[in-house]
């Protein structure tokens, strides 16, 4: 799904997710981020934080392996402390049954799903909804823990199908393309991780 | 016409693997070819012969190199451009080349010279060197052959064997490199054997076992990480060292290349009683496993020092192990060792109790700014480390990949602390990581691009479930919309970050970069790249017949400067993960083990630069 063109995709994170399924190559600067990241911190205190999340396939074994495909994107944004996600999704090997709003430890680290998202039941199609935060998650959403997870017939729950964690709103060149300084993605409360992910996003602390 | 005959066997090797043929050979069938190595012909019913590339062991092509110099310890420190003696080619393992021939302007004009098919039914991730134009090669079943490095002529070639038990491929039986000393080639292998073979004919000087089964002091160890050769000594590593119980541990040996006799040994397990003894939590000894040195270390000629990295504990998890917080030296550490009595000089211990199988045991590079002496090296947590690499302090490092298994690293020391479940682990529970055990760093050796300061590292991004019985699930790194490949670059003075590009299949090869400011690499998905060093923008690409899976070589003959490149299928977590990962989406062939040599067109050549 992501090879081919990567060049020609839009530059916009969240153009990308709506055109989801062939245009999931979102190929945007880092540098975009840091201006966005200042305009933040300059902005309002109630201006809410964007995020993005990608989709893929949750941890596979030999018996998912072909069960728990497909790909998607959303976008999310927090304001206050409402969480509100939007996104689309294809590919699945059979339809969707349920989406959840889940938490771990950290990025890539998985946990336990609670609030239920909206999703189409078919293997392609939207996820979304709103979810009132408290204290604590909104905490965890800054600190990468959270993240959503679509589960399918053929791929149901506790594994799922599809997963993707919520991430502050980032940008990349994309596949093939050289990009400069660095631009990997910053565990987000490792101190040496956002040094040496020098763009990283909450340099500029979004508000809350 | 050689190899022509040759691609016709294979072809016809292949097809009996496909048919689901046994391997035989009718009796008295090669009696022209006296197997040396100790080996014989595979006995077998009446039936159709197969070439005597598959079924017989020994010298099956004679021959005889003239004007070859003896490869000297000269040579080994300041090595020709014009050849490639050693794994990563010199002892500080640059894996740079200094012909700028081939570089940024015309590398797009590039062009096949030369194409040889090697044996299948194993895993291929070698390295070919060069000497005096003439080229030494190691293929599965532990063939080794010598070419005309220009013209991919046949000079000689000496089935070792065993030979591969199938055509089919997998397996991770590699050798990554073989070794040149004076008139010798000097063939590790995994079965526990170092040979010497006369680099004139092929011809089997001496063999020693480096780890002999019939001693149960030495087990049955393998080693497929190449050597390196100081001082006339050979000094193998070892893998293959997880069994529990284990009466004999992993070790580092180094034999005379003249007679095949040991000098010393060195063991990578600190048992009880002994320096570094009470870092496992006081576990029987024949429990402590693992710590193999599956990669040869380099060399500082004017420190006299060796420095290899080792392996983490066996079983890979704390629980499974039983080792608790312990470091268990002298697991995932950097090694710095005389290499003429094997006595330790210093150890860094890189992840202290590591839980993840995520090795720190790849490529030491060596380089120096001014008086520094530095060390850098990349394990599978794709930590990029600086060390001093005279006393062995932490001097810097850099992550180079999204990675959740530490939570902070001490500036001041580097000692890295790993998340809170990965150290309250329970028996029943997965554990995430990323990296997973594909690395952010694995085998492919990063290269230093000495005239920009500048080193280039294949990486690559996935991630792991692991349970505490190694079971493993696998998942996409967050972050890289599933780009599982990924090269960077950094200038190693400042470990500022120069480039960095991600692709969705992982670089199966070492990179290797030019004085032309080249820098190649080849990937899963049998594409052989060439980039520019200075940006990383791509200057050219090919296809090749499989994944593009080993290490690169730049040599020059006559003037002229060529580019070797391997393609193989087979191996462990880098090939595995992506082949997983990816399934369905890249496919390439499962035979293919090859070496492909590339140069400028004829009428394009310049004189090679020194």
């Amino acid at each position: 799904m992501l090879r081919g063109d990567t060049r020609s995709g839009s530059k916009n994170s969240a153009i990308a997710a709506k055109n989801a399924m062939g245009r999931l190559r979102v190929t945007v600067r880092f540098s975009v981020v840091l201006a966005v990241g200042l305009a933040f911190a300059m902005s309002a205190a109630a201006a809410p934080e964007a995020y993005q999340i990608n989709l893929g396939p949750v941890a596979r074994s030999n018996a998912t392996q072909m069960t728990a495909v497909g790909r998607g994107t959303a976008d999310a944004a927090l304001d206050g402390n409402k969480l509100s996600i939007n996104g689309m999704f294809g590919g699945l090997a059979s339809p969707a049954t349920d989406a959840h709003l889940c938490q771990g430890a950290g990025i890539g680290v998985s946990g336990t799903c609670t609030n239920g998202l909206a999703v189409s039941q078919a293997p392609s199609g939207s996820v979304s909804g709103t979810v009132i935060l408290n204290v604590k998650q909104i905490a965890a959403l800054r600190a990468g823990q959270l993240y959503v997870q679509i589960n399918s017939q053929k791929a149901p729950a506790p594994a799922g199908n599809l997963w993707g964690w919520i991430l502050i709103a980032h940008e990349t060149e994309g596949q093939d393309v050289p990009q400069q300084d660095h631009w990997f993605l910053p565990q987000y409360d490792m101190p040496q991780s956002v040094e040496h992910g020098s763009t990283h996003p909450l340099k500029t602390k979004p508000n809350s | 016409m050689k190899l022509s005959k040759k691609m016709t066997a294979i072809a016809a090797a292949a097809f009996a693997t496909i048919a689901g043929m046994a391997l035989w050979a009718p009796a008295g069938f090669g009696q022209a070819a006296a197997p040396q190595g100790g080996g014989a012909a595979r006995e077998g019913a009446t039936a159709p012969a197969l070439p005597i590339e598959y079924t017989h062991l020994g010298l099956i092509q004679a021959g005889s190199i003239k004007n070859y110099t003896d490869v000297t310890d000269t040579m080994l420190t300041n090595p020709s451009p014009d050849d490639w003696l050693m794994y990563r080619g010199n002892y500080s393992a640059w894996s740079f080349s200094n012909l700028n021939q081939i570089n940024a302007t015309n590398v797009n004009q590039l062009q096949l010279k030369w194409t040889l098919t090697m044996n299948d039914g194993g895993a291929n991730e070698t390295t070919p060197l060069v000497h005096d134009g003439v080229m030494f090669l190691f293929s599965p079943g532990n063939t080794v052959q010598a070419i005309k490095a220009d013209t991919g002529e046949l000079l000689w070639q000496n089935n070792l064997g065993p030979l591969s038990p199938s055509l089919n491929p997998g397996g991770d039986v590699a050798e990554r490199s073989l070794g040149l000393y004076e008139d010798k080639v000097i063939v590790p292998t995994m079965q526990g054997k170092i040979y010497a073979l006369d680099a004139r004919t092929g011809k089997v000087d001496w063999q020693t076992f480096y780890s002999d089964p019939s001693n149960p002091e030495e087990g049955q160890h393998g080693s497929d990480g190449g050597v390196i050769i100081v001082h006339g000594k050979i000094i193998i590593g070892m893998t293959n060292c997880s069994r529990i119980p284990q009466t004999s541990h992993c070790y580092i040996s180094a034999y005379d290349a003249n007679t095949g006799k040991r000098v010393w040994k060195f063991a990578t397990v600190a048992n009880k009683g002994e320096p570094g003894g009470d870092t496992w939590n006081n576990m029987p000894d024949d429990h402590r496993g693992g710590v193999e040195t599956w990669i040869a270390g380099t060399y500082d000629p004017e420190l006299n020092t060796t420095y290899w990295g080792t392996a983490q504990a066996k079983p890979w998890r704390r629980d499974a192990r039983g080792s608790g917080a312990g470091a268990t030296l002298y697991a995932n550490s950097t090694l710095a060792l005389d290499p003429d009595t094997g006595k330790l000089k210093w150890y860094y211990s890189h992840a202290p109790g590591e839980s993840l199988d995520l090795d720190e045991v790849f490529e030491r590079i060596l380089i120096d700014h001014g008086a520094q002496k530095t060390l850098m090296t990349v394990g599978k947590p794709g930590i990029l480390w600086k060390l001093d690499r005279v006393t062995g302090k932490y001097l810097d490092s850099r992550e180079t990949v999204f990675q959740n298994i530490f939570v902070n690293i001490d500036p001041k020391t580097g000692e890295p602390t790993y998340r809170k479940d990965v150290i309250d682990q329970k028996t029943d529970q997965w554990l995430p990581s990323c990296p997973g055990p594909e690395g952010g760093k694995d085998w492919p050796p990063a290269s230093y691009h000495q005239p920009d300061d500048e080193i280039i590292i294949p990486l690559s991004q996935s991630c792991v479930l692991m349970a505490s019985d190694f079971s493993q699930q696998f998942y996409e790194m967050p972050g890289t919309e599933g780009n599982m490949g990924r090269l960077s670059a950094y200038e190693t003075n400042t470990m500022k970050p120069l480039w960095s590009l991600q692709q969705r299949s992982p670089f199966l090869t070492g990179v290797v970069s030019t004085a032309g400011n080249v820098a190649f690499v080849g990937d899963f998905d049998r594409v052989f790249h060439a980039f520019d060093t200075k940006t990383g923008t791509q200057l050219w690409k090919t296809r090749l017949g499989t994944t593009v899976q080993g290490h690169i070589a730049s040599f020059a003959v006559n003037g002229k400067q060529y580019i070797a490149v391997m393609s193989g299928v087979g191996g462990s977590s880098p090939e595995q993960k992506p082949s997983f990962i990816l399934a369905g989406e890249v496919s390439r062939p499962m035979h293919g083990n090859a070496i492909y040599v590339f140069g400028l067109p004829d009428n394009n050549q310049q004189a090679s630069s020194r």
